[in-house]
């Protein structure tokens, strides 16, 4: 059976963000979930990333937590030096303040993403799903 | 609030190029549930949401956005009743 062509992920062609911008995921950092997003990325698109946003276009930590990360009670912040001194690409993917954060060998993503300096933060926006 | 048992397994950090939420239909409890405008709770036990699927591509990728429980309650009695 033929399998499906993966899409083109569409890139904004921003530069980089500037090395102290703020990078969030909403949630824990789970090893075994960021493998299994990241491979779902690479079925969908053709390349392992993970789905993080940014302090870009005029919005701060505070307006993606409220607006993107409602739902997640725990934010992970990075900085986006510490992202690319670890060896991992971030690509302005979708819209903004979109970024996947990307390497070309799935298990050098989640390993040297989980080891980056990181913040763990509770989201004061945060709702409950069932709200 | 207990989170609801999972209909759609999804990050719901993961967006589109629209912006909206992705998954993958293989990640579905009962991907026959899973249609254009169904309401169904996605996400995972610490981060999850009602949602409001929709597409569903040939390739498997669900698009979906979030909705408040309120909204998903208004809409699911709208589609029962149409």
């Amino acid at each position: 059976m033929d399998q499906p062509r993966k899409k083109r992920r569409a890139r904004r062609g921003e530069p980089l963000p500037e090395g102290g911008i703020l990078v969030v995921r909403g949630d824990l950092l789970d090893p075994d979930e960021l493998e299994s997003d990241a491979r779902d990325n690479f079925d969908v698109y053709g390349f392992y990333g993970i789905s993080v946003y940014a302090e870009v276009g005029g919005v701060d930590v505070d307006w993606i937590a409220g607006h993107k990360l409602r739902r997640a009670e725990w934010l992970v912040l990075f900085e986006v030096r510490h992202v690319l001194g670890a060896g991992l690409d971030l690509w302005d993917t979708g819209l903004s303040p979109h970024y996947d954060v990307v390497h070309a060998d799935v298990v050098e993503l989640v390993t040297r993403l989980v080891g980056c300096q990181h913040r763990l933060l509770r989201n004061v926006h945060y709702e409950e799903g069932g709200s | 609030m207990t989170a609801p048992d999972i209909a759609l397994r999804a990050n719901l950090n993961n967006e589109d190029d629209e912006g909206r939420n992705w998954a993958l239909l293989r990640d579905a409890m009962d991907p026959a549930a899973i249609v254009e405008g169904a309401v169904v709770t996605a996400g995972t036990e610490r981060f999850w949401s009602w949602v409001r699927i929709h597409r569903i591509d040939p390739d498997g990728q669900v698009h979906f956005e979030q909705l408040d429980a309120d909204e998903a309650r208004r809409i699911s009695v709208e589609r029962r009743s149409a």
